[in-house]
């Protein structure tokens, strides 16, 4: 991206700016169709942040068709970051549920000890079955379960409309409004 | 020496010039944007409508931050707090390093605590939606993982509101003032009384 300068053309540095996040966002396309490609899709998440917030700053300047691309742009980024919060999300439940096995398994170490050493009572086994009952942790499962069949169909419908968006070509069709008096000449990146 | 008064026309006047100047360009309008925009504006001029207008929105969120009645202000605070980050990060080379340091790194660096705190938001909204639609038995262990991010969430609001009010009353709003004030671009009437709510929320 060339420098943007205090003089410089505001519809100059427009193109400059939105061209330069725009391979930036289509440089991961050979990086995410891989589900999980964690790294990958965030990384995109955060380019597809930056594109967007750099087209609403430009956005006045341009005509609706423009408009129309930053509708797509910003269902590219809610896709990407409902993906990234559902997999931050699975990773705290993880650990949550981690916790509350390991909890349950100390409790069940101690009653194996108390019967070797043959000092075990009726109440303490009694006690810990009910603490079992009560801090049973299927809701978090359940939790979890959902995140993660929300995550895949969130992947699925942005791949579907991550290869539309391809398909019809968006790339080209923005760099072709954004053009500041036809200086732009640019291929789409390849990743 | 100029009085204050006298000073007062003299902007009203060179708002109207400003008005005359650039009305006959079409106006480029857009719902939630700066209003008589010109392509022919520089990209400084540009640039410095743009930071008047996302901080003024950032600076009038502060007191619904503060009472934190409901989400929404901290994530319009948010918004256009990133909004502006993205202005001095676009166009970093058109202001000195001390001015993007002094008025990007403020805002960078509220960014984790606003940050924290607006994603314990939305996981105690989806948490409370969510508890609704499953079976009564998975409940309890998800209303102790709820009960766990509102606690959370309640203990980060003094430190939230002691960082905001610091910064309301710091030299951080009369710095921006003064920055946008030594710049050479006149302005409307709209961005005017934009300077004017800061100044009030300063006051």
């Amino acid at each position: 991206m060339n420098k943007i300068k205090p003089k410089t053309p505001v519809l100059l540095a427009a193109q400059d700016t939105i061209s330069s996040c725009l391979d930036k966002l289509w440089s991961f396309h050979g990086k995410i169709f891989h589900n999980k490609n964690r790294d990958s899709l965030h990384k995109m998440r955060l380019a597809a942040k930056n594109l967007r917030y750099n087209m609403e700053l430009f956005s006045p300047f341009y005509p609706d068709s423009f408009q129309n691309h930053l509708k797509e742009m910003k269902k590219i980024q809610e896709y990407l970051g409902d993906i990234h919060d559902e997999d931050v999300q699975v990773d705290n439940l993880k650990k949550r549920i981690r916790s509350y096995i390991k909890q349950q398994s100390d409790q069940f170490k101690d009653i194996e000890k108390a019967i070797k050493k043959e000092n075990i009572k009726t109440e303490t086994v009694r006690s810990f079955h009910q603490t079992v009952a009560e801090i049973g942790y299927c809701g978090l499962v359940r939790l979890m379960q959902d995140q993660i069949a929300s995550r895949q169909k969130h992947y699925k419908a942005f791949i579907r409309y991550w290869k539309k968006l391809n398909k019809n070509k968006v790339y080209d069709s923005m760099i072709k409004i954004i053009s500041f008096r036809g200086q732009i000449e640019k291929e789409k990146p390849v990743s | 020496m100029i009085s204050s008064e006298a000073q007062t026309l003299h902007t009203f006047f060179e708002t109207e010039r400003y008005f005359d100047k650039h009305y006959k360009y079409p106006i480029m309008t857009s719902k939630d944007h700066i209003k008589n925009l010109s392509p022919d504006f520089t990209a400084e001029e540009f640039a410095r409508r743009l930071i008047l207008k996302h901080f003024q929105t950032m600076i009038s969120q502060i007191d619904g931050v503060i009472e934190n009645k409901d989400p929404e202000p901290l994530h319009k605070f948010r918004v256009s707090g990133r909004r502006l980050r993205a202005v001095f990060k676009t166009f970093g080379n058109i202001f000195s390093k001390k001015e993007s340091k002094q008025f990007f790194g403020v805002i960078k660096d509220l960014s984790p605590l606003t940050g924290k705190a607006r994603d314990l938001d939305v996981n105690i909204i989806f948490l409370k939606n969510y508890i609704k639609t499953i079976p009564k038995i998975d409940r309890k262990v998800i209303q102790e993982y709820l009960d766990e991010k509102i606690e959370e969430r309640d203990k980060l609001q003094p430190l939230l509101g002691d960082v905001l009010s610091s910064v309301r009353e710091s030299s951080f709003i009369k710095d921006f003032n003064l920055f946008f004030r030594r710049m050479k671009v006149q302005l409307t009437i709209d961005e005017m009384s934009r300077l004017r709510v800061i100044n009030q929320e300063q006051a």
